[in-house]
């Protein structure tokens, strides 16, 4: 494996998130109003969530300072960056190269596909967006984006969704959304089998 | 006592449940020694399931989970020289240089049988400790629940963190949302931004499958194929250890099964540091330190034993307490929510029959999985194959369909995205992930606590710290922040040391 080495922000990035969460989380708490009053031992139902609020900040801020302090110091570890090269692989340059694009793109990909998956689930029904995230998915992790490799996604894909549909859509009933015909057809054929 | 355990063999005693057993124990195996897989995994992939099963049923399963996975990690640690998962790490430094040499079949033996002694130790310390516990809990007062409450926390930041502040900042954000919703004492909905959806708060499942399960389940895909040796030459008679063996490892094998069922009680660490301090301590205490991480069968012991001796130790709190001591429990209490049953120290009275059901169904997992691994090897040999990119994406259709099913409505689905760009976050940032869940859990009982304390005093403060419960929590709250990240640091130190020369 090849070393490179890189300054290391996490703890300044790490200590800026915190505050940042803090904050907005404080600024959710205005407007709580007390059905009982406060005084006699009654705390306001905002009372504890500002001050955790107000802790967290000054974590955050602490974080901050001391790599600040670090930095100035300098005694902040840089990172190092591991990369991975043909022999520690045993991959040709061209597959490590495939391999490089796919860790990149995995998790954004990843992460909007579950975000269309999600938002067309209760539009077009369970079945039908089950269908298509499994067959972007699949293809996606199989890193392998070839016409017979997509066919393959296809087919597993057509047979996971109408399954885990009537498993537990129809067999074991969860609510799972039940929009468009095909679920409802699905659903059809379930009692009439049963029947 | 005898008779409470006759109760849970009726609760237990019929086919639905031995099978739900054997299924979640071959699963457990399963996804254990996958690499990338693990027993959360395959907790999250059964979640829809367990809604449906009958409660008893559903646990059985999980109790099945939860066993397998702790030992088939071992599986692939001695056979493909990777660790299945985090809690076989160091039964690869023997386990896999006795496989090189030839003795894969001991080492296999000797990694399944004593994971049986281990169950059995952390089911000893379950049976005899969960009651007592739970005896002392129960008197506790509104102002002890909130110090008990804050002490778990605090013990969690400081053993699950390398960086004290950092964790403790990602206990507050766990805090923060666990109050989003109704207050419990007046009742008035706080925090929620105007969505009426989030009136009643957040779900602790879906929240704990975005936090852990996205993020984990986008790792493990992450890690595409390499090439991967598996020894096949081995051959398993007996358990492949000698009877003069067995008594030259019975004390490692009791201090490890101690250790482990003590790592399982401490709330935020499990299996995944049990086995390396057990294994540590076993070679300092050991005759032939020198042997260990050259394929000594002492060391395939210490990690075993006391790995699955964890699984009984983590139980203790959260049926005794209610607070759970790493993710899988917390899935756990989620489920136990689910079913109807409020987790702390009543349910051990009130639902006896229930909890004396897990403990058996806890025996009946450990004999399966003995079984199962003895005679079924080369069965999960052949699934270390399986094609990941499938299963990954059905896992995490399936976890949206858990996250779903728990209040009917896709809000909740959304609620597990939300939470899953959170823990990719705080992974990216090296923030530690328990803190967030625990004080997610914890969050309710405490806030709750406090104000009802402060109503009885009217407003004193006083009251709140001189109970005698009150003060203990309080020092061992100190103690825990003070001393553990010392402790921790050092054992750092040596586990790397370990892995050093195991290189």
């Amino acid at each position: 494996m090849q070393q490179n080495q890189k300054k290391n922000f996490t703890d300044l990035i790490s200590g800026i998130v915190i505050m940042a969460l803090a904050a907005f989380f404080y600024w959710t708490t205005f407007g709580i109003k007390s059905f009982l009053g406060t005084g006699r031992g009654r705390t306001s139902p905002d009372l504890i969530p500002k001050i955790v609020a107000v802790a967290m900040f000054v974590i955050g801020a602490v974080i901050v300072v001391q790599w600040l302090v670090r930095v100035k110091r300098g005694k902040v570890e840089p990172v190092v960056v591991q990369r991975e090269t043909e022999e520690s692989t045993g991959l040709n340059a061209q597959q490590l190269a495939n391999r490089r694009l796919f860790q990149q793109i995995t998790m954004p990909v990843t992460l909007v596909l579950i975000f269309c998956y999600i938002f067309a689930m209760s539009r077009i029904g369970f079945t039908l967006s089950t269908f298509a995230f499994l067959t972007f998915q699949i293809t996606l992790l199989s890193t392998d984006l070839s016409a017979s490799s997509w066919l393959k996604s296809l087919a597993i894909a057509l047979i996971a969704s109408v399954g885990i549909y009537l498993i537990f859509g129809c067999a074991f009933s969860l609510a799972v959304p039940k929009v468009s015909f095909v679920d409802l057809g699905l659903s059809e054929l379930y009692r009439m089998v049963l029947n | 006592m005898l008779e409470l355990f006759a109760q849970g063999f009726v609760q237990m005693a019929n086919p639905l449940c031995i099978g739900m057993t054997a299924f979640g124990v071959f699963l457990g195996v399963m996804f254990g020694c996958v690499p990338g897989l693990n027993g959360n995994t395959a907790l999250v992939l059964v979640l829809p399931l367990t809604y449906k099963l009958p409660r008893m049923a559903a646990f059985a399963l999980i109790m099945g989970i939860y066993i397998g996975s702790c030992s088939g990690g071992l599986i692939s640690a001695i056979l493909l020289n990777i660790p299945g998962a985090a809690s076989n790490v160091a039964t690869q430094f023997d386990g896999s240089p006795m496989a090189r040499r030839g003795e894969a079949g001991k080492a296999l033996g000797t990694g399944i049988f004593y994971s049986f002694i281990g169950s059995l130790i952390g089911f000893a310390a379950l049976f005899f400790l969960s009651g007592p516990v739970a005896g002392i809990a129960i008197n506790f007062g509104k102002a002890d629940y909130f110090w008990m409450a804050i002490f778990a926390l605090t013990m969690v930041v400081s053993l699950s963190s390398q960086n004290l502040l950092k964790g403790l900042a990602v206990a507050c954000l766990g805090l923060l949302c666990s109050f989003i919703g109704a207050s419990e004492v007046d009742g008035q909905t706080r925090m929620t931004l105007g969505f009426h959806a989030l009136d009643a708060g957040i779900d602790l499942i879906p929240a704990l499958i975005g936090i852990f399960a996205v993020g984990e389940l986008i790792n493990a895909s992450k890690a595409f194929k390499m090439k991967e040796e598996v020894v096949t030459n081995y051959k398993i008679k007996g358990f492949g250890f000698t009877a003069a063996e067995f008594k030259e490892q019975t004390g490692n094998m009791l201090l490890s099964g101690v250790v482990g069922a003590f790592i399982g009680i401490l709330p935020g660490i499990g299996g995944m540091t049990a086995n390396l301090v057990a294994y540590s301590i076993s070679k300092s205490t050991s005759k032939h330190p020198e042997k260990y991480g050259t394929g000594y069968m002492g060391g395939v012991v210490a990690s075993e034993t006391a790995n699955n001796a964890c699984v009984g130790g983590a139980m203790i709190p959260l049926f005794a307490l209610g607070i759970p001591g790493d993710t899988f429990t917390a899935v756990m209490l989620g489920v136990m929510m689910v079913h109807g049953l409020q987790p702390g120290p009543l349910v051990m009275t009130k639902n006896a029959d229930f909890i004396y059901g897990i403990f058996v169904a806890l025996m009946l997992a450990n004999l399966f999985c003995v079984t199962l691994q003895y005679f079924g090897i080369k069965i999960f040999v052949r699934l270390l194959a399986v094609p990941k990119h499938i299963l990954l994406p059905i896992i995490m259709v399936l976890s949206l369909v858990g996250a779903i099913a728990i209040n009917n409505r896709v809000f909740d689905a959304w609620v597990v995205l939300v939470f899953g760009v959170l823990g990719i976050v705080m992974n990216k940032l090296k923030f530690p992930i328990t803190p967030i869940i625990l004080g997610f859990i914890l969050g309710p009982l405490a806030e709750d606590n406090l104000r009802r304390a402060l109503m009885l005093s009217r407003g004193a403060l006083l009251p709140l710290v001189s109970n005698v419960p009150s003060m203990v929590l309080i020092a061992m709250t100190i103690l825990s922040l003070a001393i553990a990240p010392r402790l921790l640091k050092r054992e750092a130190d040596a586990q790397k040391k370990l892995k050093q020369q195991s290189e």
